[in-house]
């Protein structure tokens, strides 16, 4: 018997979870002589219709709706062995491989975030390095590529690259590469290369490029924008041959001379230039490959690959919505519509409980709901589904179910943080009739009235307990550090109890206190060696001393000073490092690519006992930031301001925000810092990544923090970590947002 | 050694108690999506025996409420689904795992819950055609929920044709139905399926197998109490 994912706590009833108390009140409405034992007669023998899971497994190759996934090669990179090939992957694909031999092991992560451009970014470790003072030697890159001509009518898919080109530069390439299809069972590859693809020199390219040497290495270099496809070029190519459809065998001609690891540094024998390999895909995604590579090694790869555009369990697996139940006909029975009940405010209050309670079975608040004779306004919390249009759809059916039926017109209002978002108007004739009509998420979506006129509820359009309310939670916590080279991956876990108090409206005070159960972040010896403020470069002083420490301790004021326009204040300890003063301003219409916003900060830093203590260090940091969103999924970002340094510059993000949850996205911040200032790494990028765990499971979980992979933390280009931006909060209520989430409507 | 390891699972423990602490009324932690992982590792690790269950009409003695049931051969799953709501000519039913299933004159409109879903079916013609009793043709759009959240539309050809007088037995008990066989074709690409109703007399459908999904295929359900 298959328990349904009921999460409301305390909860397990009888077998139907959120939907057993529409059961029962469906037969009392019917007014069906069904007694107690019969309802249990019902539940007992009722087994479960178990969840389909693994279906997409069972796709035949006819019914495959996701597009071919090409193999990979060394660098995580659409290729062949150690070279790179011209090939795309499917649009929004994200990969993630892992490859070894001769001692260097690379571990990347690759987006198709256009079907044109895709990027990637690359850790590899190389042992046996013995060198410039690195035993084992760490490195961190990015690459970039662009295909410029997409295969089709007789020609080859063609490709520009560019490998490692804003890291120290040990893989250091680019390239033009061209592959044809001659037939699904072979590939053919060839391309010119720059730098270590073209250390083979079958050609002398122009310009000056310097040699890698292990000095130059060690010494950290500068983004070498300025050598692109400079220097000796080289030619390389070859042949994937595919007897069926998981299988491949591959033969490469490599232009990669290995002059540093096997001439300088003796790692390993480069004797030839051929490269061959085998590989096996034992299902859908996942790549497996053995290869002897240069004369002399053997090699392995492991490559998973995924879409966002399809999860593996095909669709949600969340519990069905409460069907609507239309209102009796009005000729039939026009008592039902009568207007009597709104005069009477206790009534009203028993109308608004009653919404209330069966809104957080399925899982969503009430924050207000104003009721007249022939409207009713709902302001709502979405704490349980990804998609506003979710939201929206399951409180309008619970609408239509419970509130009387002389009620027309219903309006709901996302509210986040006690901000009213733009609100929608639904008839409730057309809900009844759209519930079952073909059409009817695109319908619905059409009949709605939208408007940004934010009216606040009055005094008494309040639930008994939305405020003040008191709220605690406790669990787990992880943090991480990565790409220390003494440990490339460290780890925390722990407890954090978060505690809340929401005042009023728009007022709330909370904190979070957390307590480390076991991990390894402490162990780091490292020491700033930054030659700015140590802003955020003493991260390992404050994983070792705040144990346990206070995360952040706030007082916040969300309001809304005009239409269109949402402001934010937090006081307090706002963030591990640092304690003072935010505020924020936003500028958001609904209907527009455009957002703006300004942030002003004063804050000092914090100590690192994760106390109330408090270092000398005080800055004032701001920044003027605008939001713009492009064509499809893509949204761009540029702040402009102060540091928390107290340099000054801008930062430039690029994100593809997916319908589903998914984020990833890249972003790079330039100030007033030069390269010799910041110290390794010259300027402050990484990239941001958010995954949504409900689209693994099939169950809905609202969104999750993004991640944020920084190749190293420096001090340049530093911004205050201040929760619940006011962009974040807002825009999933955009139009964009919300229209492209629509079909969830009805779901 | 041991003492460390001891302290480890220990903590972990701990920690994994501690999850889903709290007074929230809405949980937006990550903590549920914890405990489920938890709890299917835990059933998978405890090894339930597959209830093997058989219902007999016997059982059924007294249940007024219309009642299906309903297997998903692709998946090898059943169950069982009551009726719990009527909207105009929609009638939505219910199964013990909260998945619904919304049928408009016993022909399948939509699905909620089973992963693969069939987001919307246009139904009138296949309706008119069974009840009119007579060959016909026309076109059927199906909807459903792309991964990445967009309307993905399908449409397809489709033709009623009767086969003839069929007996079906549904739990003991025999109808004496007319077979309508759906014949559906896409109009782009190689998709086709096939649909069946059998239909009793006063034109209830004792029994269907209709096409839902590419991923999920065909339900069957049979009329168990109409």
């Amino acid at each position: 018997m298959n328990f349904p994912p009921g999460r409301r706590r305390g909860k397990l009833c009888c077998t139907f979870g959120p939907l057993s108390r529409q059961l029962g009140k469906c037969f009392q409405r019917k007014g069906g002589s069904v007694n107690a034992s019969v309802t249990s007669k019902l539940c007992g023998f009722l087994v479960g219709l178990t969840s389909v899971t693994g279906v997409a497994g069972q796709l035949t190759a006819q019914e495959s709706l996701s597009s071919p996934v090409p193999s990979l090669n060394f660098y995580g990179m659409p290729g062949l062995i150690d070279t790179p090939s011209g090939l795309a992957l499917p649009d929004g694909e994200l990969v993630a491989t892992i490859s070894h031999f001769a001692g260097m092991t690379r571990y990347q992560f690759s987006a198709q975030i256009h079907p044109r451009i895709a990027g990637g970014f690359r850790y590899s470790q190389i042992d046996n390095f013995n060198s410039a003072g690195f035993e084992t030697y760490y490195d961190r890159s990015f690459d970039l590529r662009f295909t410029l001509v997409k295969e089709g009518g007789g020609l080859p898919e063609i490709t520009l690259g560019l490998q490692d080109f804003i890291g120290t530069g040990i893989y250091g390439a680019e390239y033009v590469v061209a592959t044809k299809t001659l037939s699904p069972q072979l590939i053919v590859s060839g391309g010119l290369g720059w730098g270590r693809l073209g250390s083979s020199g079958q050609f002398s390219g122009w310009g000056e490029r310097p040699r890698l040497t292990p000095d130059r290495v060690a010494q950290g270099g500068e983004p070498n924008l300025d050598s692109l496809f400079r220097g000796d070029v080289g030619v390389f190519g070859g042949i994937e041959w595919r007897p069926q459809d998981n299988l491949a065998v591959k033969v490469e001609y490599s232009s990669d001379e290995y002059d540093l690891e096997s001439g300088d540094l003796g790692i390993f024998d480069r004797s030839s230039p051929f490269n061959f390999g085998v590989e096996y895909e034992p299902s859908p995604g996942v790549q497996l490959g053995a290869y002897y590579l240069y004369g002399s090694e053997f090699g392995l790869r492991l490559t998973f690959a995924f879409n966002p555009a399809e999860p593996s369990v095909g669709g949600s697996l969340e519990a069905g919505p409460p069907p609507i139940l239309p209102r009796p006909s009005r000729t039939v029975s026009p008592d039902a519509y009568g207007t009597g009940w709104s005069e009477s405010e206790s009534t009203k209050t028993e109308f608004r409980e009653q919404l209330a309670t069966e809104l957080v079975n399925l899982r969503l608040e009430m924050e207000a709901l104003e009721l007249s004779p022939q409207q009713a306004t709902l302001y709502l919390r979405n704490t349980g589904y990804m998609a506003q249009a979710q939201a929206m759809g399951r409180a309008a059916r619970l609408m239509a179910r419970y509130l009387p039926s002389s009620i027309e017109v219903f309006t709901i209002v996302p509210v986040k943080a006690g901000l009213a978002l733009p609100s929608f108007t639904f008839s409730r004739t057309d809900l009844e009739n759209l519930e079952i009509a073909p059409d009817g998420a695109e319908a619905i979506l059409a009949a709605a009235r939208i408007s940004e006129n934010a009216i606040q509820p009055s005094a008494g359009a309040y639930p008994e307990d939305v405020y003040p309310r008191f709220i605690w939670r406790l669990g787990p916590y992880a943090r991480t550090s990565l790409f220390d080279p003494d440990n490339p991956f460290r780890i925390d876990l722990g407890v954090e109890l978060g505690a809340g108090w929401e005042i009023s409206r728009g007022l709330i005070l909370s904190g979070a206190l957390r307590k480390k159960v076991v991990g390894n972040l402490d162990e780091s010896t490292r020491e700033s060696n930054s030659t700015l403020p140590h802003v955020r470069s003493d991260f390992a002083l404050y994983d070792q001393n705040a144990d346990p420490g206070i995360e952040n301790l706030t007082a916040e004021y969300f309001f809304q000073p005009a239409q269109n326009f949402y402001g934010r204040m937090s006081v307090g300890y706002l963030e591990q490092m640092y304690a003072g003063v935010s505020s924020e301003i936003l500028w958001a219409p609904y209907d527009s690519r455009i957002a703006l916003g300004a942030e002003l900060n004063y804050v000092q830093q914090r100590d690192f006992d994760g106390g109330f203590g408090l270092l000398d260090y005080e800055v004032v940091t701001g920044h003027a930031s605008l939001y713009y969103k492009f064509n499809d999924d893509f949204y761009g970002q540029v702040d402009a301001g102060q540091y928390l340094a107290g340099d000054i510059g801008a930062t430039f993000t690029l994100e593809r925000v997916f319908a589903n949850g998914w984020r990833v996205g890249a972003f790079a911040t330039f100030t007033d810092v030069s390269a010799d200032e910041f110290g390794e790494g010259s300027f402050d990028k990484g990239i941001k990544l958010s995954v949504p765990l409900g689209w693994f499971t099939g169950q809905d979980i609202p969104s999750v923090e993004p991640f944020t992979i920084r190749p190293l933390q420096r001090d340049g280009g530093a911004r205050l970590n201040v929760s619940n931006r006011l962009y974040g909060l807002v825009g999933d209520s955009q139009k964009y947002r919300v229209e492209e989430q629509w079909g969830r409507f009805w779901r | 050694m041991t003492r460390k390891r001891t302290g480890l699972a220990l903590a972990t423990a701990l920690v994994l108690s501690l999850v889903g602490c709290g007074n929230e009324p809405v949980d937006t932690t990550t903590n549920s999506l914890i405990l489920d992982a938890g709890g299917a590792l835990f059933s998978i690790l405890k090894r339930t025996p597959e209830q093997n269950f058989s219902l007999t009409r016997a059982q059924l003695a007294g249940i007024n409420t219309p009642l299906l049931w309903i297997e998903v051969p692709a998946t090898e799953s059943s169950g069982s689904a009551l009726a719990v709501a009527q909207n105009q000519d929609a009638v939505t039913w219910v199964t013990a795992n909260a998945a619904t299933l919304i049928t408009k004159n016993d022909v399948i409109f939509g699905t909620r819950g089973l992963g693969p879903d069939l987001l919307t079916a246009e139904t009138e013609q296949s309706t008119a055609a069974i009840q009119r009793r007579t060959a016909s043709r026309y076109p059927k759009t199906y909807r459903f929920l792309d991964g990445d959240e967009t309307i993905r539309k399908e449409r397809y050809f489709c033709e009623m044709e009767i086969d003839g007088a069929e007996t079906r037995t549904i739990l003991e008990i025999r109808h004496n139905t007319t077979r309508f066989r759906e014949s559906c074709y896409a109009l782009k690409g190689v998709r086709e399926f096939r649909n069946q109703y059998w239909v009793g007399a006063d034109g209830t459908i004792w029994e269907s197998s209709q096409w839902i999904s590419p991923q999920a295929g065909y339900l069957r359900f049979q009329r168990l109490i109409r």
